[in-house]
């Protein structure tokens, strides 16, 4: 960030953001591990399926946005938004 | 689910690889009616913990200016990172300049920039609606402009003065003594002839695209697209928001821009349209600095002083300024003294 003055009679100082280059930057990374059992039985007249599972089991904060914020001092911090983290699955299949 | 569903905000630092590197940013907006003046200042993080600005100026360096016409001088540093001219050198129109300032510890940067010579003069001015209590009046003004070859960018500024004191919380106002200093606080409102004047400096760019303001308020820009090379007369219907009981006195300032101002000006413009820092399509602030950031650039003006009736008039006969202005109050007991006594 800088500041130059906003105009050539006025001492009124505005503040630019120097971006710097495309991509200089990099977001934390985004990962997660699924886990998912399927119990198959063959019945009659198909086969049915009992699925439990969890979705980012180990329940990471994986950044969905990430945005400047101030905080109760007024210093500017990144922060990121982070949903559905852990996740349990359930699911009943039937095949016939 | 519900636990699972559920969002959360938490602070995070972001990876910048090689960290971040100031430069310097060069605020240097030059005019032949003002000496040489360059105040230098380094960039910060955008994340970095407040501090006062004061703090990123830039004190020390080594900051040049040298002119194709064999012009040259280091500027002396007078405080608050402004360094000026201490032989009282100013620029010349049609001169290019070139501008280097080395700081310790941040990179040198380099910088060149002409500021077009302008060619005006005053016509007339003509009264076409007498002001009356209630009404400021309306009047025509008409200048000359003799566009030299080759691509230009002017504005055009009006004021009208007005008497002034400082009131009691120490802001200027308008006072009623006609001994009072006088400052430029009456704000002129006009339309113009030439269909590619506009508010601000990014709408220029296209004069080809039809704009009719109501009014222009106190300045308007333009391009000389439709009349390059040639001589244009330019036709300013003005008036003002509140009627004085101060004639009319008009300053009219018509200005050459460099092109390096106008391309900042135009990006500054189109920054603060924007969405916002951080939206889809930042806009970069243009800059004609190497290796630096900010500005190296100016104008020349050609001033007219006119009255209602189409006298010329000089500030120093009207005590226009800010140092001649006293508190109203002062202003007042004299005007009172000044009724008893007769």
């Amino acid at each position: 960030m800088y500041r130059l003055s906003g105009s050539l009679e006025g001492r009124n100082y505005e503040s630019f953001l120097d971006y710097g280059p495309v991509n200089a930057s990099r977001a934390p990374a985004h990962h997660r591990l699924d886990v998912i059992a399927h119990f198959t039985k063959q019945v009659r007249w198909g086969e049915r399926t009992f699925s439990l599972g969890l979705y980012n089991a180990y329940n990471r904060k994986n950044p969905m946005l990430v945005y400047p914020d101030s905080d109760f001092e007024g210093r500017i911090r990144w922060k990121k938004v982070s949903v559905l983290q852990l996740i349990p699955a359930i699911s009943y299949q039937l095949r016939f | 689910m519900l636990l699972g569903a559920a969002g959360c905000t938490t602070p995070i630092e972001l990876d910048v690889p090689g960290g971040y590197e100031p430069r310097l940013a060069v605020d240097s907006k030059f005019t032949p009616d003002s000496l040489w003046s360059v105040r230098l200042s380094q960039s910060a993080p955008y994340f970095s913990d407040l501090v006062p600005p004061e703090a990123y100026l830039v004190t020390e360096a080594a900051v040049v200016v040298a002119g194709e016409d064999g012009f040259r001088e280091a500027l002396v540093h007078v405080g608050e990172g402004d360094f000026r001219s201490a032989l009282g050198s100013r620029p010349v129109p049609e001169v290019r300049y070139t501008l280097t300032a080395n700081a310790p510890g941040l990179p040198p940067v380099r910088a060149s920039s002409i500021v077009p010579a302008v060619d005006a003069a005053l016509i007339d001015i003509e009264e076409i609606v007498a002001p009356a209590d209630h009404d400021p009046g309306a009047y025509v003004i008409r200048l000359n402009l003799h566009d030299a070859p080759g691509p230009h960018r002017y504005s055009v500024k009006m004021d009208m003065l007005d008497w002034v004191c400082y009131d009691e919380r120490g802001f200027l106002s308008t006072s009623e003594n006609t001994d009072s200093a006088t400052w430029y606080r009456n704000l002129v409102l006009f339309t113009s002839d030439l269909p590619s004047m506009r508010d601000y400096v990014f709408q220029v760019a296209d004069a080809s695209e039809p704009f009719v303001p109501e009014q222009f308020y106190g300045e308007a820009y333009f391009s000389d697209d439709l009349f390059d090379g040639e001589t244009l007369e330019i036709a300013l219907e003005a008036t003002s928001e509140n009627p004085t009981a101060l004639s009319p006195h008009f300053r009219i300032l018509l200005r050459s821009w460099s092109d390096a101002l106008w391309r900042h000006e135009e990006s500054v413009d189109r920054y603060y349209l924007n969405e916002g820092p951080f939206s889809e399509r930042p806009v970069f602030v243009y800059s004609n600095v190497e290796d630096g950031l900010g500005v190296f650039g100016g104008w020349s003006q050609a001033a007219f002083y006119v009255d209602a009736e189409g006298n010329a008039w000089t500030e120093e006969d009207l005590k226009t300024g800010l140092s001649y202005a006293r508190p109203c109050a002062e202003e007042m007991e004299e005007a009172e003294e000044t009724d008893e006594t007769g």
